[in-house]
C-alpha cells in the first residue's frame, strides 16, 4: 500500500470510469473507418444469405435460389463447397458447418472439405442459427414464432421461447451469456439470459430498431409521420466489443452492449438485405448479403467467433 | 410574434389530410406575411448578382401550367424551367430544383434565380445549370388559393418525411424536362433548394436519395415538428454520413411556436452535420424574421459555395 498513494488511486479510478463509459458510449465513429465504404465481394447470385466465418477468417455464404454454399478467401478467391440451399450458416466447435434448410425441414452439418452431410434435426423449419462453444444450437423458427434449442449430443430439442412475432436473426454476446433475436415483423431485438442448461430467461425487448416511414400511412392527428411496424429485422452478428448488428430494411442497425443504438449503416443496395457477418484475417470486415450481391467493408471492429472461447475480459474499444 | 402565436393556437391540427394541408399552408402563409415585424435587421440587400448586367447572356424561362401529378394525386401546379444561354444539348446540364418556384422565378423578389444564374454562369462561378422551379400542388376541388403560398398540398408535400417528394421529382418532373433538355445524371451535379418547409423538403430529397441529389440549400428550413421533421438531427448523428453537401441559413428572429424553434432547430441541424463530418456551411444571422430577405441576399454566395469545385 505504500506505493498506492491517493493520487494513484484517483488515477486508477478515472481509468476505470473511462473504461466503463467506453463500454457504453459507442458512436459510429468508433466502428467506421474514414474512406472505407461498401465494396462488392460477389454478384450475379439468386438470393444470398447465411454469412459466417471460420477460424482463419474465410468468409462463407449461401445462395437460396441457385442453391450453393460458397467460401471466399481473404484474397477474394471463391470456392463452391456444396450445391445445397441454406438460410443460415455457422461453424460449430466441432469444426463442422451447420446449415438451416427450412425448405427441407431440417438442420444439417457439413464436414469440410468434402461436404459429408449429417442430419442434426428434422421436422423443424429453421430460418437462422447460432452454435455456442458448448455445441448447443439455437434456431429461429419464424413461422412458429419460436426459438428452438437443440443439443446434438443428447438429441434434446425443445422450444426455448415462443411468442416473438417473427423471430429471424439470432446471435450471442461475446461472453455467450446473452442471446439476441430480431423480430422481422416487429421493431425489437429481444435479449435473453442463457442459463447453464441452455434454457432462456430474462426476456426483454432490449434493442429498438428504426423502421421506414410509411408514406401511405395516415396518423390520427393527420400530420405525424407513420412508421412501418415491421423493421424487417433479419440476420444478426456481434463483435468482440459487444456491439450487436442486425440487417433491416433501413440498413445495418448497430447497438452498443447495453442495447442503445450506435447508428445505422444504410444499405449498399436498394434490394433486400438478408444478413450481416464478420470475416477477414482479423475479423475486421463486415459482410452484408443483399439479394443478388455480397458486400463488405473494413471496420474498426473485430467480429466474434462463437466456436472459440471468449476472451477473459472485454476487448478495449478503439477510439 | 404574438400575432403569430394567436394564428397558430387557433388553427385546428386534427382531421383529414386536405384540412390539415390547408391549415398548415395558411399557417406558413401567415408566418411569411408576419415575419420581420419585430426585427430591425430585416432588409433584403441586393448584390450586383441580383441585377441584370449589360453583356451577360440571358437564359430562357418556360412556364408549365396545370401540371397534374400521379405521385401527388388530385393536385395541379404550375412550374417553370430556366435554361441558361450557355446550354448546349451535347453537354448535359447540371440541375437545380427549387420549391415554391413562383418565389424563386420572380424578377423582383429576393431570389431572382434567372438573373442570379445568368450572372454566376457568365462569370464561371457556377456550372451551366438548368433550374426547375416548382410550385406545391393544389387540390382543384379546394377553393382557389388567394396566392401561391395558399395552395392546399404544400405542407403535405414539403414537411412530410419519406421519399414521396423525391419520387415526384425523379418519376415525373425530371423525365419531363429530359424530353427537351439533356440533364446530367451525376448526383453531384444535381442540387435542390427551398425556404421554410421548402427547405426541409429539399433536405429530405437529399437524405432519401443521395444517389440522385447531393447538394442541398435550405433557408429558414422547417426542421421542426410540423410533420415529424424535428427528428433529423438525431437521425443524422446516428446514421452513417451520406454524400451530401448542405448549406443552411437561418436568423435569430425566426419563428418559435408549438412546432418548435426554427432558430434552435437549424443550429441542431448544423451541430449534427458537424458531428457526423458533413461538408456543410451555415449563415446564421441576428435579427430577420421568417422570410427570405437574408437568404435571398446571400443566395449568390451560397450558390458559389455549393458549386465551388464543380467543372464549370
Amino acid at each position: 500500500m505504500k506505493t498506492l498513494t491517493h493520487w494513484t488511486l484517483t488515477l486508477l479510478g478515472w481509468v476505470g470510469l473511462t473504461y466503463a463509459a467506453a463500454a457504453q458510449d459507442m458512436p459510429l465513429s468508433m466502428l467506421l473507418l474514414e474512406g472505407e465504404g461498401w465494396q462488392v465481394v460477389s454478384e450475379g447470385h439468386g438470393f444470398v444469405d447465411g454469412p459466417c466465418a471460420d477460424a482463419k477468417g474465410n468468409f462463407y455464404f449461401s445462395d437460396m435460389r441457385k442453391p450453393a454454399i460458397y467460401r471466399v478467401a481473404p484474397d477474394g478467391q471463391m470456392t463452391t463447397l456444396v450445391e445445397q440451399p441454406a438460410s443460415g450458416l455457422k461453424f460449430g466447435p466441432d469444426g463442422r458447418l451447420y446449415a438451416c434448410q427450412g425448405s427441407k425441414k431440417r438442420l444439417v452439418a457439413f464436414e469440410l472439405p468434402g461436404g459429408k452431410e449429417t442430419v442434426i434435426a428434422e421436422d423443424i423449419q429453421p430460418n437462422d442459427l447460432v452454435v455456442t462453444l458448448k455445441g448447443h444450437i439455437y434456431i429461429t423458427e419464424t413461422g412458429k414464432k419460436q426459438v428452438t434449442f437443440i443439443d446434438p449430443k443428447t438429441g434434446a430439442q425443445k422450444a426455448a421461447d415462443v411468442g416473438i412475432t417473427a423471430p429471424n436473426g439470432i446471435t450471442l454476446s461475446p461472453d455467450q451469456g446473452t442471446l439476441a433475436v430480431s423480430d422481422f415483423r416487429g421493431q425489437y431485438v429481444w435479449a435473453f439470459r442463457i442459463e447453464k442448461d441452455g434454457s432462456l430467461s430474462a426476456k426483454e425487448p432490449y434493442m429498438t430498431m428504426r423502421t421506414e416511414v410509411d408514406v401511405n400511412g395516415k396518423s390520427e392527428d393527420g400530420r405525424s409521420p407513420v412508421y412501418k411496424p415491421s423493421s424487417n429485422g433479419d440476420g444478426m452478428t456481434t463483435d468482440m466489443q459487444g456491439r450487436y448488428y442486425v440487417a433491416t430494411s433501413l440498413g445495418v442497425q448497430v447497438y452498443d452492449p447495453t442495447g442503445r443504438m450506435s447508428g445505422v449503416l444504410p444499405k449498399p443496395s436498394d434490394k433486400a438485405m438478408t444478413s450481416v457477418g464478420f470475416a477477414g484475417p482479423e475479423m475486421e470486415y463486415l459482410y452484408a448479403t443483399c439479394a443478388d450481391k455480397v458486400f463488405r467493408r473494413k471496420t474498426k471492429a473485430r467480429g466474434a467467433l462463437y466456436f472459440l472461447p471468449p476472451p477473459p475480459a472485454p476487448v478495449p474499444v478503439k477510439r | 410574434m404574438n400575432s403569430l402565436n394567436t394564428v397558430f393556437s387557433r388553427t385546428p391540427l386534427a382531421g383529414c389530410y386536405p384540412l390539415v394541408s390547408r391549415a398548415a399552408a395558411s399557417i406558413l402563409l401567415a408566418v411569411f406575411a408576419a415575419g420581420g415585424m419585430a426585427h430591425a435587421a430585416d432588409e433584403f440587400k441586393a448584390t450586383p448578382y441580383h441585377e441584370v448586367q449589360a453583356g451577360v447572356p440571358v437564359g430562357t424561362i418556360t412556364k408549365y401550367t396545370n401540371w397534374t401529378s400521379t405521385v401527388f394525386t388530385n393536385t395541379v401546379r404550375d412550374w417553370w424551367v430556366y435554361v441558361p444561354a450557355q446550354y448546349r444539348a451535347e453537354r448535359p446540364a447540371c440541375v437545380m430544383v427549387f420549391q415554391d418556384g413562383h418565389d424563386y422565378v420572380a424578377p423582383k423578389g429576393s431570389w431572382r434565380v434567372p438573373i442570379v444564374f445568368d450572372n454566376l454562369i457568365a462569370k464561371g462561378e457556377m456550372p451551366v445549370t438548368i433550374a426547375i422551379l416548382i410550385n406545391p400542388g393544389h387540390n382543384p376541388a379546394s377553393p382557389a388559393p388567394k396566392n401561391p403560398w395558399g395552395v392546399s398540398n404544400r405542407s403535405y408535400e414539403y414537411d412530410s418525411l419519406g421519399d414521396r417528394y423525391a419520387r415526384f421529382l425523379l418519376e415525373e418532373i425530371l423525365p419531363e424536362v429530359s424530353k427537351k433538355y439533356s440533364l446530367t445524371t451525376d448526383p453531384a451535379g444535381r442540387a435542390i433548394c427551398g425556404a421554410s418547409s421548402g427547405g426541409i423538403c429539399s433536405f429530405t430529397v437529399g437524405w432519401e436519395r443521395p444517389d440522385q441529389f447531393r447538394k442541398v440549400l435550405s433557408t429558414i428550413g422547417s426542421f421542426t415538428n410540423i410533420r415529424g421533421g424535428h427528428v433529423y438531427p438525431a437521425l443524422i448523428r446516428k446514421t452513417e454520413r451520406k454524400p451530401l453537401r448542405v448549406f443552411l441559413e437561418d436568423s435569430s428572429g425566426d419563428v418559435d411556436n408549438q412546432f418548435g424553434s426554427w432558430w434552435i432547430a437549424n443550429q441542431q441541424m448544423a451541430a449534427a452535420l458537424k458531428f457526423q463530418g458533413y461538408d456543410y456551411k451555415t449563415d446564421f444571422v441576428e435579427g430577420y424574421g421568417h422570410n427570405s430577405k437574408h437568404g435571398g441576399s446571400i443566395f449568390p454566395d451560397a450558390l458559389k459555395w455549393l458549386w465551388r469545385d464543380y467543372a464549370k
